[in-house]
């Protein structure tokens, strides 16, 4: 294929298209030529793969940054941090938000009400109930219904018993990757928070519940992975 | 009696009351939730951190609504609430609560996860937005750690194409960075005095890049 209306588009004029400063006569010829579309294309392409893989790549972790500002994080990361940002314009522009928003004390009234939508957020994992559990079963020696959920490589056991106390929701993450000690467990009804556990040593957690509505799970390791598991049925 | 022979609920509910005048901006006294948070990160009992999330979690909620940067999520005020407190949790616990003498110093630090929340949000959103899908899918099933490292080997690969230390420069400002000529101009007038300066050594960057058989590649790739 070659240019339908020579001269091709030159190097200089595929930058300025690129960085979005091309002129009328360029991006009519754009509009026309399927080759220098082509090259232009190919030239976004190569941008966009660079700008993805790089994008902030040598930035410390926004709560690195927070930790810097107070005073937290010990002296030799300090350094490192105070010479990254003498050269990173993001870093310092994250830091004088930090600023405008701590010294924000204006009124804001506190909602009461806590809407959480159902979708799939960055490190988290759904879980799923596994087929031949689905439904809580007795199993083996255990008093209560258990119920197994599974995500890539982590299993949830969770277990059902009716007690004085109200109806207790056991459980324990299974993971052969990931630490789960330590983690914390959120449960949550009709969108409002129940309880809040720690996972023990043994990855296990429980909590009592007064009703039998449907509950939702989110289980967050010390490095950031979560586990989400919706809509527990909680009718034995 | 001391706040540390309080049972957890009669401090929550004190904490509660001295929390709604502090969002008044009425006298409070802080022990009481101090204690709670204590008990909450320190001991890490489930009753205290449970407390801690009904107390605080709508102070948390307001704050994520008035950050600058809310409005360009596109997510709901909740997920940053329970990200923050989460964050705040694990980066405060233990022997870490001891940096932390008083109530305000420490709201103010869970002030600061919201910020963090937020902020690494936009900035893991930023170069997918206006990409293909199949990049953001690639992206996605990367751990940071191999992210870093893809990004690290590209960084020290481009590095070798352009060695003069102005190009070197300008390619960080661009794919790093991702800041617009306008911008480049703004932070660098001494290397590029105008936009045309910084479009100009940008072609002659690019060019050397498009010639990189394995950046061709990896191009290729994302198609």
């Amino acid at each position: 294929m070659e240019c339908i209306f020579p001269p091709a588009l030159t190097e200089q004029e595929l930058s300025a298209a690129l960085d979005g400063e091309a002129g009328s006569a360029v991006q009519q010829h754009l509009a026309q030529c399927p080759y220098c579309a082509g090259r232009l294309e190919a030239a976004r392409r190569l941008e966009q793969r660079l700008k993805i893989i790089l994008y902030r790549f040598d930035c410390p972790p926004s709560q690195q940054l927070v930790d810097y500002d107070a005073g937290l994080i010990d002296p030799a990361s300090a350094e490192r941090l105070r010479q990254h940002l003498a050269t990173c314009a993001r870093c310092g522009d994250e830091l004088r938000r930090l600023q405008v928003f701590l010294d924000d004390d204006g009124e804001a009234a506190p909602s009461l009400r806590v809407v959480r939508s159902q979708r799939q957020r960055p490190g988290e994992l759904v879980a799923q109930p596994r087929a031949d559990t689905a439904a809580w079963a007795a199993r083996g020696l255990q008093d209560g219904q258990t119920q197994d959920w599974e995500v890539e490589g982590a299993t949830i056991f969770l277990e059902l018993n009716h007690r004085a106390e109200g109806l207790v929701l056991s459980g324990q993450v299974v993971d052969e990757t990931t630490s789960w000690t330590g983690a914390l467990a959120e449960l949550r009804q009709s969108e409002t928070l129940q309880g809040v556990s720690v996972l023990d040593e043994m990855g296990e957690f429980h909590f009592v519940l007064t009703e039998a509505e449907p509950a939702s799970l989110t289980i967050t390791a010390p490095g950031g992975t979560t586990l989400v598991l919706e809509s527990i049925t909680l009718n034995d | 009696m001391t706040d540390s022979s309080l049972h957890t609920d009669k401090l929550a509910d004190l904490c509660a009351d001295e929390t709604t005048r502090f969002m008044r901006h009425e006298a409070n006294d802080p022990h009481y939730c101090f204690e709670l948070l204590r008990r909450a990160l320190v001991d890490s009992s489930g009753d205290a951190l449970t407390h801690v999330y009904r107390i605080y979690e709508p102070l948390v909620l307001s704050w994520v609504r008035r950050h600058e940067r809310f409005q360009h999520t596109g997510e709901d005020a909740s997920y940053f609430a329970s990200l923050a407190l989460r964050n705040f949790y694990f980066a405060v616990r233990g022997a870490k609560f001891s940096n932390f003498q008083f109530l305000p110093q420490i709201l103010r630090y869970l002030k600061r996860c919201v910020h963090s929340a937020i902020e690494q949000y936009l900035r893991d959103q930023q170069p997918t937005a206006d990409s293909f899908i199949e990049n953001i899918e690639q992206i996605g099933d990367a751990t940071p750690l191999e992210s870093e490292l893809e990004a690290e080997d590209l960084w020290m690969h481009i590095l070798t194409l352009i060695p003069e230390p102005e190009d070197q420069l300008l390619a960080r400002l661009t794919f790093i960075l991702d800041m617009k000529p306008a911008e480049i101009v703004r932070g660098h007038s001494s290397i590029w005095a105008h936009e045309r300066a910084v479009s100009v050594a940008l072609q002659r960057i690019r060019r050397r890049l498009r010639g990189d058989e394995f950046l061709r590649q990896a191009a290729d790739e994302s198609r």
